[in-house]
């Protein structure tokens, strides 16, 4: 039957594509941001599972519109009426329509909730195997600050010093505590996929797992006025994942250097009130 | 409303040259509906920023120290002028709809928006007197902008009962003709359709400005 | 009235300095406005106490705008309601009164349209052209372009805003406001008068949004389109005309949902059942309760900024007891719902012209308008999803989650309508149709993406990136913006009488589509590689992705210069006459003289069967003329 041979042809196109474009997602593109910390290795995966839902849904439904939109197509021949053709609609195949993007979408929510679970809970962020082999699930808290245009970081287990680049050891839990001090910015910090809002008068938590060292480019992702692109901070200077060795020893430099302006700081904590600054 | 309307219901002329008196009746009606729906949605901010920002009290900025609400009576004073007037103006509708008589209405409706506007007025009294300014903390900026709110719309319902007092007035003397069979012209809104679109959007507000008492002066 | 009197052109007009400048018309009401504006904010900077000169300005908007819009006659039916005269009647001023209709208050919701369609088009190339000075900035990488950054800031904002004038309002406002009536067998409007309203806040609006460039050094806003408190709290002056002119997108959006309500749930006609109604009816009447209800807390929310700005109060600053996470909230409460109202339109559109061109009924016509409602319906319970990161009640990501992907479900309904009506259709691939399958491409893409985005995880790593702005540009350019020229290629031979040029429009058509892909899809490759949005500086390894997607875009703006050609050409230049119904289409505004008469029906027909039975064995005709001498009789419902 004919019928059946146009629903199959465009399904059989389908299916080749989609494989190639699963394996190349599976296999051979890399998608950022990446396998450094826990965070970022879930945004990955996430991203792969995806992009071959997303990439499938999307053949088939061009492959069919394409497929129909030719063969169909008057031009070239004259209209010869077909019988049949004014059904309005087919209850079948919506219902089958429904449902199964029912449940894809129950699939893709589920999975988000799971992988979500893993992102925000402190006891799910270190991945077991490291657990095992010694890492420290007691967290290592840094404080984001952010202002017009710039941000700081607080130390608040080491007396709370202040230091312009952020520094983390790797193997441990990670906890960023942020916040702002004038307008809404933003925490990205690409390469350990984490990225909070800083609200003045809000601390917003977020962690993360260093796997092994690493560079982190940071950037405030909210717009803050004038200078907003400006408000980066990339290279090798600006923020590193280090070893546990090399961090110790960033660590009493860095106390030593900046720890003796803590007093000049506020006194330490989770948000901070400055009146309301009128710029410009 | 929303029945489908074939040629078989009587309120639809077939072939008309105009639409009919009937159809033009349920205009105001149904724009009115949704106007309360659009201004319920106005609403929603004032009253959910009073409960986030109470609820947060972002650095004990709430209530500072010395702002609290209002002395009550005035606000009592407030809600039962806008109430009382909503209330007056409707029972002269009510009596309006019977058709007995429209003239009367024209003094029931203006004593209808004296009562609004006094209203407004003791209102705008009360809120240079309260102590504090709209800048004084979270509670102050809700209170000020809440009431502010509700007294321009108390204000604009005052005017709307009073054209209906005009109108009631006018249409005693010149009643509306119905149109002829093949009329082109439409014929004007009748009163009892204005009157009833009113109504529902009254008691909306009086509904609001009794929420919005409450929740000033008790929450 | 004779009919033919008022079908046969426009009447002259005699010019003469009396009648410009002592009557109720634009000139007068510009004079005024600028006065009244000027007074107000003399006066508003004196009761200000304090030194940053927003109450001033606020109020000499706020104050001009009235006397602009007082002056311009919007008083006048107000005025004689208070005197509690019965207002003027409609029908009788829908005569024509010449080219000068198009200046002033018009009740006629053709002129409306027309109105609506000239000005937001000129909008949308005036944005456009922003977005072009967008993409020279991304020719140089970090932040070497031409615009410093307090410029690029603006430059983005005013594009973001003034594209939302344009999305929110393009199809709704010229097509919906010139057709809808007619499709259901309607001589006019509901509100009449407040559709004028509505249109005229439109260029009110939007040269209050321009003004701000001229607000002293560095002018204009740094906020983008979200206006985000607490920064449009401590912005400096120009951020006072994004606000105005903001809400009155947003109040000009509410009146036009309550009158196309309106006109729909009570205009109809005799016969014409819910299951008789145009699929662009039913898509006005999804839209438009979004568009009734969520406008008024954006003005809301605008006002109360307002009121931070100038007179101090503290609903945004926390240091006054205020929290910008409420701002967040609250605009995206509104925010959501308003980029559905921006594609549902786009549907109607596009299911309006397929059974049009795969002469066929349209495939689960039901299905479809539950699907709309459905996406209208849902709309209201995602709004978190853009504040993922922002730390707003993090327990309810998972919920907020899966009730974006649940939106899936309703909008791809639309897919299942578009596959359904191409099966075995006798398609005619015409320019509406290329347009319209074009959108359902683009958008699948669209869509698509924005499952990845509400994804919580993803959210994380693709929020505030690159990737955010191709996933709204391929829903809202690739959507919305196409199906505004399959509108235009179907709709031009009713609305002016002549045919868009085909071959050109052909051209049109494919760098319209080529190059609107390659713009925007390498937009998703640079957000992945941690492209900040709304930033001048990128990475310098990012600069060949951006100089390609800048070359592109410029491309895509040529294309957009030929659709303008094409309209100017084939409206201004070109002789031939379109036929009454070129397009062979059922619905009633082809069955009437083109052009269509002041008051659309000379009698109003009574409809007798349904907009989409094409197909063989088809001639139950739409609708009984009674003007035809035939008797109007009732017919049963579908
Ligand atoms: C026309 C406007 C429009 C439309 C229709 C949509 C549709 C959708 N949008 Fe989009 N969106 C915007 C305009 C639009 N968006 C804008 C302007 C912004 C940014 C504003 C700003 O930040 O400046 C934005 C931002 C935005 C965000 C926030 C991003 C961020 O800042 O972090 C998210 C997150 O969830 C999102 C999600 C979605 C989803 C899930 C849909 C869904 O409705 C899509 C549904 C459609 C499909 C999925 C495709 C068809 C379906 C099928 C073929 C069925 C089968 C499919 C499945 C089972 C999955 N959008
Ligand atoms: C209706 C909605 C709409 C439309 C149609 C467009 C159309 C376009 N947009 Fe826009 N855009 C937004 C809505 C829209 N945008 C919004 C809401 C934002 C977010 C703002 C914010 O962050 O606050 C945004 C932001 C935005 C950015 C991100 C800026 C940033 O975050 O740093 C960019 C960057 O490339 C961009 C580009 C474009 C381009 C190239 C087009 C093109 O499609 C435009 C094509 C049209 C024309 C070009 C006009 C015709 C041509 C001329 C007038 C002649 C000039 C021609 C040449 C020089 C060749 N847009
Ligand atoms: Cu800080 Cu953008
Ligand atoms: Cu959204």
């Amino acid at each position: 039957m004919t019928n059946r041979r146009h629903l199959v042809i465009p399904g059989l196109i389908v299916a080749v594509l989609s494989l190639i474009w699963d394996l190349l997602v599976a296999l051979v593109l890399h998608i950022p941001p990446g396998y450094a910390t826990t965070t970022a290795a879930d945004q990955t995966v996430t991203s792969q599972v995806f992009a071959i839902i997303a990439g499938d849904i999307g053949m088939a439904v061009v492959a069919y519109g394409l497929y129909f939109a030719i063969l169909f197509s008057r031009q070239g021949r004259t209209a010869e009426p077909q019988a049949g053709v004014r059904a309005p609609s087919n209850v079948p195949l919506q219902v089958g329509w429904i449902s199964s993007c029912i449940v894809l979408v129950m699939f893709a929510a589920g999975f988000g909730v799971v992988e979500l679970e893993g992102q925000t809970d402190p006891a799910l962020v270190v991945p077991a195997s490291a657990l095992a082999s010694g890492a420290q699930h007691h967290p290592f808290i840094v404080q984001v600050i952010g202002q017009q245009w710039q941000f700081t970081y607080r130390y608040p287990q080491y007396g709370g010093f202040e230091s312009q680049q952020l520094r983390i050891p790797t193997g441990r839990l990670i906890q960023f505590d942020v916040t702002s001090l004038d307008v809404t910015h933003q925490f990205w910090a690409y390469q350990l996929g984490v990225k909070l809002d800083a609200n003045q008068g809000i601390n917003n938590i977020g962690y993360t797992y260093v796997a092994s060292p690493t560079i982190i480019n940071v950037r405030c992702g909210e717009l803050c006025g004038l200078w907003h692109g400006y408000m980066t901070d990339v290279g090798s200077q600006a923020g590193e994942a280090l070893a546990p060795a090399a961090f110790a020893s960033w660590l009493s430099y860095a106390e030593a250097t900046y720890g003796p302006e803590t007093k000049d700081l506020p006194k330490f904590a989770l948000t901070y009130y400055p009146a309301p600054v009128v710029w410009g | 409303m929303i029945s489908d309307n074939t040629a078989a219901t009587g309120t639809l002329r077939t072939g008309g040259r105009a639409h009919s008196p009937e159809q033009v009746a349920r205009i105001p009606l149904v724009g009115t509906w949704l106007f309360i729906g659009a201004d319920f949605f106005f609403f929603v901010p004032l009253f959910f920023a009073f409960f986030f920002l109470q609820q947060a009290n972002v650095d004990h900025m709430w209530q500072p120290k010395g702002i609290h609400p209002p002395n009550l009576g005035l606000g009592v004073a407030v809600a039962a002028l806008a109430v009382v007037g909503i209330l007056v103006a409707h029972s002269g509708l009510r009596h309006l709809q019977s058709q007995r008589t429209l003239a009367s209405f024209t003094n029931t409706g203006r004593l209808a928006a004296l009562l609004l506007v006094a209203a407004v007025v003791v209102q705008i009294w009360q809120l240079s007197h309260v102590g504090y300014g709209i800048d004084s903390g979270g509670y102050a900026s809700c209170f000020f902008a809440m009431q502010i709110v509700v007294t321009i719309q108390i204000g604009v319902l005052a005017l709307w009962v009073l054209s209906l007092a005009n109108r009631a007035g006018y249409e005693a003397t010149h009643p509306i003709a119905m149109p002829g069979p093949d009329a082109i012209e439409e014929v004007a809104t009748p009163i009892s359709a204005l009157a009833y679109s009113y109504q529902m959007f009254a008691l909306f507000l009086g509904a609001v400005v009794l929420l919005a008492w409450v929740v000033c002066y008790f929450l | 009235m004779s009919q033919t009197a008022i079908a046969s052109g426009r009447a002259p007009v005699r010019f003469s300095p009396r009648r410009l400048f002592l009557t109720q018309n634009l000139v007068t009401a510009i004079i005024v406005g600028i006065v009244v504006g000027a007074v107000a904010y003399w006066i508003g900077a004196q009761l200000d106490t304090t030194d940053n000169g927003n109450g001033g300005i606020l109020l000499g908007y706020l104050v001009g705008s009235a006397g602009f819009l007082v002056t311009l006659g919007f008083a006048n039916d107000v005025i004689l309601r208070l005197r509690g005269r019965p207002s003027a009647s409609i029908v009788k001023t829908a005569e024509s009164k010449g080219w000068t209709e198009f200046f002033g208050i018009s009740l006629d919701h053709k002129v409306v349209g027309i109105q609506f369609g000239v000005a937001v088009v000129l909008m949308f190339f005036l944005a456009g052209f922003q977005a072009m000075m967008i993409r020279t900035e991304f020719l140089f990488p970090n932040g070497g372009g031409p615009w410093p950054a307090g410029q690029y800031e603006t430059l983005v904002g005013l594009h973001g805003l003034l594209m939302m004038f344009v999305a929110t309002l393009v199809i709704i406002g010229a097509f919906g406001n010139y057709f809808i009536p007619i499709m259901i067998g309607a001589k006019r409007m509901a509100f009449p008068r407040l559709e004028s309203f509505a249109f005229w806040l439109v260029p009110l609006g939007a040269l209050i949004m321009y003004s701000t460039i001229f607000a002293g050094f560095g002018g204009g806003f740094p906020t983008g389109w979200w206006l985000y408190a607490p920064l449009s709290v401590e912005a400096r002056i120009g951020m006072d005309g994004a606000i105005v002119g903001f809400a009155f997108i947003g109040i000009a959006a509410a009146i036009a949902g309550i009158n196309l309500l309106t006109t729909i749930f009570v205009m109809r006609a005799p016969g014409m059942t819910w299951s008789r109604m145009p699929m662009f009816a039913w898509a006005m009447i999804a839209v438009e309760f979004l568009s009734a209800l969520a406008p008024p807390v954006l003005a809301c929310t605008l006002m109360l900024v307002g009121f931070d700005r100038a007179v101090q109060s503290s609903f945004f600053e926390a240091g006054g007891g205020g929290s910008g996470l409420l701002y967040q909230e609250m605009f995206w409460f509104f925010g959501h719902p308003e980029v559905y109202i921006f594609i549902i339109p786009a549907f109607g559109v596009v299911l309006e012209i397929l059974p049009v061109f795969t002469r066929k009924p349209l495939f689960g016509y039901r299905l479809a308008v539950a699907g709309m409602l459905g996406v209208s319906l849902m709309s209201w319970f995602v709004w978190n999803h853009h504040i993922f990161t922002s730390s707003v009640a993090p327990g309810l990501r998972p919920f907020f989650m899966t009730a974006t992907e649940l939106i899936s479900i309703p909008t791809g309904v639309m897919f299942l309508n578009m596959l359904g009506t191409l099966w075995k259709a006798d398609l005619r691939l015409k320019l509406p149709l290329l347009f319209a399958l074009a959108v359902m491409f683009n958008f699948l893409i669209g869509g698509l993406t924005g499952v990845f985005l509400s994804d919580v995880p993803l959210n994380v790593t693709l929020h505030d990136s690159f990737f955010v702005v191709g996933h709204f540009h391929y829903t809202i350019v690739g959507g919305e913006i196409f199906a505004l020229y399959a509108a235009s290629y179907f709709w031009f031979p009713k609305v002016t009488g002549k045919m868009l040029n085909a071959r050109i429009g052909k051209w049109h058509f494919w760098t319209a589509l080529i190059f609107f892909n390659t713009t925007f899809l390498p937009m998703f490759a640079a957000g992945y590689l941690g492209q900040v949005r709304r930033s001048p500086v990128y990475a310098a390894e990012l600069h060949g992705l951006n100089v390609w997607i800048s070359v592109n875009g410029f491309l895509f703006g040529l294309s957009n210069l030929i659709w303008l050609y094409n309209i100017v050409y084939s409206w201004g230049f070109q002789k031939e006459r379109a036929p009454v119904n070129p397009w062979e289409s059922r619905s009633l505004e082809w069955q009437i003289p083109t052009p269509i008469p002041a008051d659309n029906f000379p009698r109003i027909p009574t409809i007798v069967s349904g907009p989409y039975e094409y197909g063989p064995g088809t001639t139950r005709p739409i609708a009984e003329w009674p003007d035809t001498g035939q008797i109007p009789t009732p017919a049963p419902a579908i």
